[in-house]
């Protein structure tokens, strides 16, 4: 079985097939990932849509200087950053339906709903909202998203524990 | 790790939903071969703008030669125009101009009225 390495190489040599086959094999992750921060199938589709049309594009350009999965979660965080930034602005300006209060996850006794979180997230800044994502969705370990994002550990261990700390204040406050 | 993170680590579903990779692959070739679509579409209206824009800049500043008709003569063919045609030069026959000779010698113009005979018979003579 070839690694994804060599069916880069492939794909880059003209054999489309080699993509549908990283497709494939990234596929149940990408959308898991989605899922985990959207709870919408149909989203989590349309977003790994977005990502792997990305992958189409940009893949004939993969260097192979890092792993595979670290240029894939970029290519995820990049797609998150922009879903959650588009919400942001639905919310602002009230075109979305109000938040629905009847998701609230009452097993784990929170005071706030997953939107709530979400939304509360999307208002980090760009580098602890991207550790968050990460640590929340992916339960990446922080050696793994500071090779996707290009800060050190200790950068990224700083960046995630700020986030939760304001994350607290915010949701606590509401 | 205190609780707050706790709450939000435990958040993350469990279960995944399973998707059908043919349909989605399917999916996915539908929208690459679309996006294509829509690159040499623009591709195009750019060579197309590129091309018009180009053409137009060229012509900024030359000189327009008004010299040049392929007519020098424009009257006549400004009132062959249906609103401004004049319905006596649909008219001429032989007795318009016998009327207009009469007309000439009853002003006593013997000489134009020479004239425009000779001239009509010169007329007759070159379509012959």
């Amino acid at each position: 079985m070839q690694n994804d390495h060599e069916l880069i190489q492939d794909y880059q040599n003209g054999n489309l097939s080699a993509f549908d086959e990283i497709v494939r094999r990234h596929l149940s992750n990408t959308i898991g990932f989605f899922y985990n921060i959207t709870r919408d199938q149909m989203a989590s589709e349309d977003l790994a849509q977005d990502v792997f049309y990305k992958l189409y594009k940009h893949l004939k350009k993969f260097r192979f200087e890092s792993a595979f999965t670290t240029y894939l979660y970029r290519i995820n965080m990049n797609t998150v950053n922009t879903w959650l930034t588009r919400n942001k602005w639905k919310n602002f300006l009230l075109l979305e339906e109000a938040p629905d209060r009847g998701e609230r996850d009452t097993s784990l006794e929170n005071e706030w709903t997953r939107k709530e979180l979400w939304d509360a997230i999307a208002k980090l800044p760009k580098k602890q909202r991207t550790v968050v994502v990460m640590r929340i969705a992916q339960d990446l370990p922080y050696k793994e998203i500071s090779e996707i994002t290009g800060i050190s550990v200790g950068s990224a261990k700083v960046n995630y524990h700020h986030a939760v700390s304001t994350l607290k204040e915010w949701l606590s406050d509401e | 790790m205190n609780n707050f993170e706790q709450k939000i680590l435990n958040m993350k579903s469990s279960t995944h939903p399973s998707a059908d990779s043919d349909q989605f692959l399917s999916k996915l070739h539908g929208r690459i071969e679309e996006g294509e679509q829509n690159q040499k579409t623009i591709m195009t209206s750019c060579i197309m703008i590129f091309v018009v824009g180009f053409l137009s800049w060229s012509q900024l500043g030359v000189p327009i030669n008004e010299e040049i008709f392929y007519s020098i003569e424009t009257e006549d063919y400004f009132e062959t125009d249906f609103w401004t045609m004049s319905m006596d030069s649909l008219e001429v026959d032989e007795s318009y101009t016998e009327d207009l000779a009469y007309f000439l010698l009853d002003e006593g113009d013997l000489w134009e009225a020479v004239d425009l005979l000779n001239e009509l018979e010169m007329e007759e003579e070159v379509s012959l």
